[in-house]
């Protein structure tokens, strides 16, 4: 127990600086855009104009989704691989834990921070939207949230697998982001020839925002893709698996 | 090898390889430490004294071969906690978490060991002079050996794991390094150290390996090093006779002249009385220091 103890402390003094950086950085987006929503709003030229829930709508397609996906990624940098880059992977691993310990407790409390992070925008929206004489209701926010949190998790998985093998900072974060920027612009190469992939869940944008689920009249989500869900448990959990095995039979 | 004998051994190790793509690191390696010992693990660089201790704290997989620490398989992931819960290592890389400071990472390693010595903690700490509130990054890399060398030896350990401990040592520390080395031993543990410091290996050692190109080229007890081996010379009237000098225990010989020298590994006696009876009109038998032995041993593989 107090072993374990020390394989936690260890892992969230290396990650609480990125998680309060992710942190500041959702809730500075998530405020912002909504105390500046009347300025955001008039960009909007519609007829009849946009409402309060479609335009939050459109932030947890937009900015929101972007800040959100750059976090999971910057939370699932880090582990042996780089402290082999730093130099410390021998000391850390002539310590009394198995390599795979040190994976199970990196992904366990980063999938927490990325928890947390997600809960942001529930607290931040219909706080920020009240300060501007508005209103937005908190379980709406929380299903944003859930979608985000969702699909964050194969995001943060893939940064994990990308960190099992590339030791460098700059190496995991400029992989991480293409790999992003490819699961975000696929689905717009792919409908070229199989428009089936338009929406479906192999778009992270798209499930990321909840278009599929969206009433576009009242910009709130209706259901919940529990099928999207189990396909990203199901690839996150092939990920942690692969990256576990390659630090597992990796030489230090 | 009989049951009562392994037991006594720490380290054994048997055919024991590692291939980094078409290149032996390591190759068919026998090693044998006994328990007590202060083992000194000697080598050129790139000889394989790193990749060999990698692989005893399961750091890096063997290719081939089989190996036990303290009675443990170091292939099985399970055994190698045991054994990391019985040695206390300090790696050539010394590098610590520079986000903790000297307290913190005390704080943190402390738990993990059961058998943990906190009195012994703090007088090394005291002796090495660590000022508990400075954070690793801002240590230099004296003081960072240092903090390294408190981490191993308070944790109680069986067995001390030592990568060139001294390097970055002043002479000052080098010399605490070793008083804590013999204290270690004098306790019971097993000292097994890679160095290049073949004056510390004479001063503290019992035993000694000499790895050259992946492989164990030489391995004896210290005493028998000062007790065998010998630099002979020989003074002939004539030319020195260098092909009638084959006979056991002469390890190397270079003829110069009216002038015969080898270096001899026992049989002294016999060797010059051969000497004589070739003709030899003055005999000169000095000892030989183990760096003497050392290159002789990488000589001779180079040949």
């Amino acid at each position: 127990m107090i072993r374990s103890k020390a394989l936690w402390r260890k892992t969230w003094l290396e990650s609480r600086a990125r998680f309060f950086g992710t942190l500041a950085m959702m809730m500075f987006v998530a405020g912002w855009d909504i105390l500046d929503s009347a300025h955001g709003m008039s960009r909007f030229d519609r007829t009849p104009p946009i409402t309060f829930t479609q335009y939050v709508a459109y932030l947890f397609q937009g900015n929101l989704q972007w800040v959100w996906v750059a976090s999971v990624l910057l939370l699932g940098l880090g582990g042996l691989a780089r402290e082999d880059r730093l130099g410390t992977a021998q000391f850390t691993l002539t310590l009394p834990f198995r390599r795979r310990q040190w994976m199970q407790v990196r992904a366990t409390l980063g999938l927490l921070q990325a928890a947390i992070l997600a809960l942001v925008p529930v607290l931040t929206v219909p706080l920020a939207a009240r300060v501007v004489g508005r209103s937005y209701p908190i379980w709406e926010a929380f299903k944003f949230s859930g979608l985000l949190f969702a699909a964050g998790i194969i995001f943060f998985f893939g940064a994990v697998f990308r960190s099992s093998f590339l030791g460098g900072e700059f190496s995991a974060i400029a992989a991480s982001g293409i790999s992003a920027l490819f699961a975000f612009t696929a689905q717009d190469y792919l409908y070229r020839w199989i428009p089936s992939f338009r929406f479906s869940y192999f778009n992270m944008s798209a499930f990321l925002g909840g278009n599929e689920l969206l009433d576009r009249a009242t910009g709130l989500l209706g259901g919940w893709p529990w099928a999207g869900v189990v396909k990203i448990l199901c690839a996150a959990g092939v990920l942690f698996w692969t990256s576990t095995a390659i630090i597992e039979r990796r030489d230090f | 090898m009989p049951a009562s004998k392994r037991s006594e051994l720490v380290i054994e190790t048997y055919g024991l390889s590692k291939k980094y793509r078409d290149t032996f690191a390591v190759r068919d390696l026998d090693l044998a430490v006994p328990a007590g010992s202060i083992s000194a693990f000697l080598g050129p660089n790139g000889s394989g004294k790193t990749t060999t201790i990698r692989m005893l704290l399961g750091l890096a997989h063997p290719t081939a071969g089989v190996g036990r620490v303290l009675g443990q398989a170091i292939s099985d992931e399970a055994a190698c906690i045991r054994i990391r819960l019985r040695i206390g290592y300090v790696g050539e890389d010394k590098r610590l978490y520079g986000y903790m400071t000297v307290r913190e990472i005390l704080d943190f390693v402390r738990p993990l060991y059961p058998n943990w010595n906190r009195d012994r903690e703090r007088a090394l700490q005291e002796r090495f002079d660590l000022q508990p509130d400075r954070k690793c990054k801002k240590l230099s890399k004296g003081m960072r050996t240092k903090l390294a060398l408190v981490l191993a030896l308070a944790r109680g350990m069986d067995l001390l794991i030592f990568d060139e401990p001294g390097e970055g040592l002043d002479p000052a520390g080098a010399e605490q390094l070793l008083e804590a080395m013999v204290e270690a031993a004098s306790d019971g543990a097993t000292v097994f150290f890679s160095t290049h410091q073949i004056s510390e290996v004479e001063r503290i050692a019992d035993r000694v390996f000499i790895m050259n190109r992946g492989r164990l080229v030489f391995q004896s007890a210290m005493e028998e090093v000062r007790k065998n081996y010998r630099r002979i010379h020989f003074s002939f009237m004539g030319r020195a006779p260098a092909n009638q000098m084959n006979i056991d225990g002469v390890e190397s010989l270079s003829a110069e002249g009216h002038v015969l020298s080898l270096v001899a590994n026992g049989n002294l006696e016999r060797i010059t009385q051969h000497g004589r009876a070739l003709g030899a009109v003055s005999v000169d038998v000095q000892p030989i220091g183990l760096r003497e032995v050392f290159l002789e041993t990488l000589s001779k593989e180079r040949s």
